[in-house]
C-alpha cells in the first residue's frame, strides 16, 4: 500500500507516513474549524510538490473565495490552474452526482485530461440537497465513493458537524476509510484552540488522541501530541556507575551529587517562589560553556533580558554567552504557549543545533495549558525528558511549588516519576532569619548527600553550604513536612 | 459569429442576469451548473438566469451541455470568447462605479454605452 503525503506538517506523522493512496477520508468540523484550507492544502501540495493534479469540487464556498484565501498562505491556486494540474469547480451536488457516474461526463473527462490524482469535495453535508432520505443518501455515498476508488483517486471530503461532541456517529464515517476532525476547544476561558483527531484509518496505523493544530500565514500545521517513544529507564546504580557526571558549576552541590548530575538524566528543581530556582538553572548552563557544552535555555516566563539582568547579578555573563553562541534562549511568553507546538519548535531546535544541556523554566507556566489534566501533563513532560535523553542532553526543569506543599508530596506526585534527580529549595525561617536550604528529594541510580543543606547566592554565584547543623527547632519543623 | 471586438460583446449583454451570469463565470472560470445551480450562486431568481444562460449559451459564450432541466453549463474556452470576456469584464464590470452604472442602464432599458 503506498502512503501519500498529506501536506500538513504533522498529519502524516499522525498518520505515520501519510494516508494510503485511493483512499476516500472524511473531514469533519464545526464551521471555520479549517476544514476548507485543510482540503486546499491537500490539494496545493499534491500539484505544486508531487505531481499529482488535483480537483476541487465546491458546492457553496466561490472559487473565487478559495483563490483569494489560500493566496494569504502563498498558495497561487490559479497559476497552478493554468498549467493544469488544478481545476476548481463550482457546481450542485445533483449535476455533479450525474456527470461524475458518467464516464462521458464532463468532471470524468476533465479528470482524465489532466491526471487527476486528488479530489477535494467540499462538503458531502450538500448531498442533501438531492435527498434526505438517509437510505438514499448513503446509497448515493456509496455509489459515488465507489466510482471515485475505480478512478484511482484520493479524495478529501469535508462534512459540519453543529458540534463539538465526538460521540454522534454519522454514517459518512462508515463508508469512507478514514476520518479526521477538528474540535475548536476553548481554554482557559477566554481563548480558542484548534485540534485534531484521527478517528478511524482503515489499513493503517495511526496515532490517536487529540493533536494541537493551527493555521498561520504558511497554511494549516498539525503538532502530534507528544509522546516517549521508548521505556522509562529503570532505576540501576549500574547505570550510575559508569555514566560521565556532569558538574553543576554550584559549589557544595556537586559534592552532594558525587560529582554532578548522570550525563543524560534530567533533574527537577522544586522550590518556593523566590528560592533561586533560575539562578541554578543559569549557573548549570554556565558551567556547560566553561566545559565547551554549548546549551539551550527555554524560557517561560523570563524575558531573555531579564534572565541576562538575573545572570548578572550572579556574576554570570548570560549575554556574553548568548552572542558568542554558547546558549541559545528559546522564549515563549507564558500566556500563549501551546504545549505541544513548543514541543515540536524544542525538537526542530534540538534537530538543528548540539546542545548538551537544557533548562526549561519553568514547569509552573506550562501547567495551566493542560487544564488540570495531570495524566496529560505527566505524559508530555516524559516525553520531553525522553526527547532531551535521546539527544544524550543532562537537563535541568524548574517547578513553582507552594511553601504548604511537602517535599514528600513533590517526591510522591505524577511528575516526580520522570525525574532521575529531584532538587527542593526552601525558604525556611531559622533564628528570626529567612534562609534558604537545598536537599536532594531524590537521585536515581547514585549515592548521594541526602542532608538538608543552607545555601547562598552572591555576585559570586550560588555556593551550598555542606556543614549544616539545623537547630532543633528547625528539625521538628522538617519532620512535620 | 461572434468576435472579439468588445461591441458584438455588449450587444449580448442586455440584461443584468446576463451580466452578473457572465462576471460569476468569469470570475470561477471552471464552473459547471445547472439553471438552479446557477440561480442559488448568483441569488437571483430562477427563470431570469435560466433565459440569461440560455441565451449566453447560443451566443457562444456559455457551453450548454444536455437538454432540459438538467442541463448544463460552463463558460466557452474558446480564445476569442475568453479575450472577449476578459476584456469586457475588466473595462465595466469590476471597477465598482462602473459595474453600478451599468446594472442601472440595463435596468432602466438603456444598452450598455460604448467606447
Amino acid at each position: 500500500m503506498t502512503k501519500i503525503s498529506t501536506g500538513i506538517p504533522g498529519l502524516d506523522d499522525v498518520f505515520m507516513g501519510g494516508i494510503l493512496k485511493g483512499d476516500a477520508v472524511l473531514v469533519q468540523g464545526t464551521p471555520g474549524a479549517g476544514k476548507t484550507t485543510l482540503g486546499l492544502q491537500f490539494i496545493y501540495h499534491g500539484a505544486k510538490f508531487c505531481n499529482e493534479p488535483g480537483m476541487v469540487i465546491t458546492f457553496e464556498e466561490f472559487p473565487q473565495q478559495m483563490y483569494r484565501d489560500a493566496l494569504n498562505f502563498g498558495w497561487d491556486l490559479q497559476a497552478l490552474e493554468r498549467e493544469n494540474k488544478l481545476r476548481i469547480i463550482s457546481t450542485s451536488p445533483g449535476v455533479f452526482q450525474r456527470q461524475v457516474q458518467d464516464a462521458q461526463g464532463i468532471f470524468q473527462q476533465q479528470a482524465r485530461e489532466m491526471k487527476v490524482q486528488r479530489i477535494f469535495l467540499d462538503s458531502v453535508s450538500h448531498f442533501q440537497r438531492i435527498t434526505t432520505d438517509p437510505v438514499q443518501l448513503r446509497e448515493l455515498m456509496n455509489s459515488f465513493l465507489n466510482t471515485l476508488k475505480q478512478g484511482g483517486f484520493t479524495t478529501l471530503l469535508t462534512q459540519e458537524v453543529a458540534h463539538e461532541e465526538r460521540g454522534v456517529v454519522s454514517f459518512e464515517q462508515y463508508v469512507v476509510d478514514a476520518v479526521i476532525r477538528i474540535f475548536v476547544l476553548e481554554v482557559r476561558d477566554f481563548d480558542r484552540k484548534r485540534f485534531i483527531e484521527v478517528l478511524k484509518a482503515r489499513g493503517q496505523n495511526f496515532i490517536s488522541g487529540k493533536h494541537a493544530m493551527q493555521i498561520n500565514e504558511q497554511g494549516m500545521r498539525v503538532y502530534p501530541r507528544p509522546m516517549a517513544r521508548r521505556l522509562y529507564r529503570a532505576s540501576s546504580a549500574a547505570v550510575a556507575d559508569s555514566a560521565r557526571r556532569v558538574p553543576t558549576g554550584i559549589g557544595g552541590l556537586d559534592r552532594m551529587l558525587e560529582g554532578g548530575l548522570i550525563e543524560g538524566f534530567s533533574a527537577l528543581v522544586a522550590g518556593d517562589p523566590g528560592s533561586s530556582k533560575t539562578n541554578f538553572a543559569l549557573q548549570f548552563l554556565a558551567e556547560g560553556v566553561t566545559q565547551g557544552e554549548r546549551g539551550l535555555f527555554i524560557a517561560l516566563r523570563e524575558s531573555p533580558q531579564k534572565l541576562m539582568n538575573s545572570a548578572r547579578s550572579i556574576g554570570l555573563n548570560l549575554e556574553q554567552m548568548v552572542n558568542d553562541g554558547n546558549i541559545h534562549i528559546l522564549h515563549h511568553s507564558p500566556i500563549q504557549i501551546d504545549p505541544d507546538a513548543l514541543y515540536w519548535e524544542i525538537e526542530e531546535t534540538l534537530q538543528k543545533q548540539t546542545f548538551k544541556r537544557v533548562v526549561l523554566d519553568s514547569l509552573t507556566d506550562l501547567e495551566p495549558s493542560f487544564h488540570d489534566d495531570i495524566k496529560r501533563l505527566r505524559d508530555y513532560v516524559y516525553a520531553l525528558i525522553d526527547l532531551f535523553t535521546q539527544h544524550n542532553i543532562t537537563s535541568i526543569v524548574t517547578r513553582q511549588v507552594g511553601e504548604e506543599t511537602a517535599d514528600k508530596e513533590v517526591v510522591e506526585s505524577d511528575l516526580a516519576m520522570v525525574f532521575d534527580t529531584i532538587l527542593a529549595l526552601r525558604l525556611r525561617r531559622i533564628q528570626d532569619h529567612i534562609r534558604k536550604t537545598l536537599v536532594l528529594l531524590k537521585v536515581r541510580g547514585s549515592n548521594h548527600d541526602s542532608g538538608v543543606r543552607l545555601f547562598k547566592v552572591s555576585n559570586e554565584g550560588i555556593l551550598v553550604e555542606t556543614k549544616f547543623e539545623p537547630t532543633s527547632r528547625f528539625l521538628r519543623q522538617l519532620q512535620r513536612l | 459569429m461572434p468576435t472579439s471586438h468588445n461591441g458584438w460583446l455588449r450587444a449580448v449583454l442586455d440584461s443584468p442576469a446576463k451580466v452578473e451570469l457572465l462576471a460569476f463565470f468569469y470570475l470561477n472560470q471552471y464552473t459547471v451548473d445547472d439553471a438552479a445551480g446557477l440561480s442559488r450562486w448568483l441569488g437571483l431568481d430562477l427563470e431570469k438566469v435560466s433565459i440569461a444562460a440560455e441565451e449566453l449559451s447560443q451566443a457562444h459564450i456559455l457551453t450548454k451541455i444536455g437538454e432540459g432541466k438538467d442541463a448544463v453549463f460552463t463558460l466557452n474556452r474558446d480564445e476569442k470568447i475568453q479575450e472577449a470576456v476578459e476584456n469586457f469584464i475588466k473595462t465595466y464590470y469590476l471597477p465598482l462605479d462602473q459595474r453600478h452604472q451599468i446594472l442601472s442602464d440595463l435596468l432602466q432599458g438603456r444598452t450598455i454605452p460604448r467606447d
